[in-house]
């Protein structure tokens, strides 16, 4: 095999790991966001708030 | 309180087995797209190029061509999705989302295609690129448009109104993918033209189409699979854009009401 087909394959097989493993990551870190804002809703009485003074 | 506490029993044991059956197949599509690339790594070393002229920098036929096609599909899924999204009947945030998935999938695949076909140019034609050379300029001016359609994606503004922008902006792009794809036959060009479609028998066979084929099935799975997650991840964004984009708004309506009466805030 010549360098250009290892090149090639390296390219095409090493990028396409690297996205599904960056698409991965990504889908974690905004699963954590998403985890950590509907834990922020939950442990908000909603019904019990009152609603802000306009002076303020 | 969570959202799915407030549904009845019967229906969150639904949607709990719907999520389990999700995650079901997005762990079988993953593991079939890592062992089906694996093989094809094998046999792209082992198989023997299938280009005497060319030499060995010909085996890159055996990942090149499945990429491009990858990119066509995304960008076939990307224009359907969003036509889905623009047809009242069917309108729905999901469509969009999957759209915005199926163009980010598109600008990688169609980057990679790019860049390989540039090593295999170097290789043979002895060049990495030519900008007069009708295969090689369309397939760039293609990635600009989905990088352009990606992008307009990622401005601020409602869910809808962004839904409708990068919805025209797909219809708009899509239109360069035949062009891409019969730019071999349009024009002359130092790319080769179709080895597999074309009305007469293809120019390989043995193990190095069935190499070829299986690429193609290989990056077709990987390509499942990155849209169930890059679909996701769409979805969550939005929920986090959401709440950002209301809060935001309602800061600029409280300003414009300000500014209107007069009253410094």
């Amino acid at each position: 095999m010549n360098a250009y087909a290892v090149v090639g394959f390296l390219v095409a097989f090493g990028a396409s790991g690297c996205y599904a493993a960056f698409t991965v990551l990504e889908g974690r870190r905004v699963a954590a966001k998403v985890l950590a804002l509907q834990q922020a809703v939950d442990a908000q009485d909603l019904h019990s708030a009152e609603p802000r003074s306009q002076d303020s | 309180m969570s959202p799915s506490t407030n549904q009845p029993p019967q229906a969150e044991g639904r949607r709990s087995r719907l999520v389990r059956d999700r995650q079901t197949i997005s762990w079988l599509l993953g593991a079939s797209a890592f062992v089906l690339l694996a093989l094809v790594s094998v046999l792209a070393i082992t198989t023997p190029a299938p280009d005497y002229v060319q030499g060995e920098a010909s085996r890159l036929i055996y990942v090149h061509p499945a990429t491009a096609w990858v990119s066509y599909a995304a960008f076939a899924t990307n224009v359907v999705c969003a036509l889905l999204w623009l047809w009242p009947r069917t309108r729905k945030i999901g469509w969009d989302h999957a759209a915005g998935a199926a163009a980010h999938i598109g600008v990688f695949f169609v980057s990679m295609t790019f860049v390989l076909g540039a090593i295999w140019g170097r290789g043979t034609w002895g060049t990495f690129f030519r900008l007069r050379d009708a295969r090689m300029a369309s397939t760039l001016v293609l990635l600009l448009m989905y990088l352009g359609v990606v992008t307009l994606r990622q401005l601020p503004s409602s869910p809808t109104s962004r839904a409708r922008r990068t919805a025209l902006g797909s219809l708009l792009a899509f239109v360069n993918v035949p062009i891409v794809h019969f730019s071999v036959l349009w024009w002359d060009t130092l790319h080769q033209g179709p080895t597999l479609a074309k009305p007469e028998k293809p120019s390989i066979d043995g193990m190095p189409l069935a190499t070829m084929l299986l690429s193609f099935v290989a990056f077709t799975v990987l390509f499942s699979w990155l849209m169930i997650h890059r679909t996701r991840i769409e979805r969550w964004n939005d929920a986090l854009l959401g709440d950002d984009l209301d809060t935001a708004i309602t800061a600029r309506q409280a300003e414009g009401r300000v500014a209107r009466s007069g009253i410094p805030a």
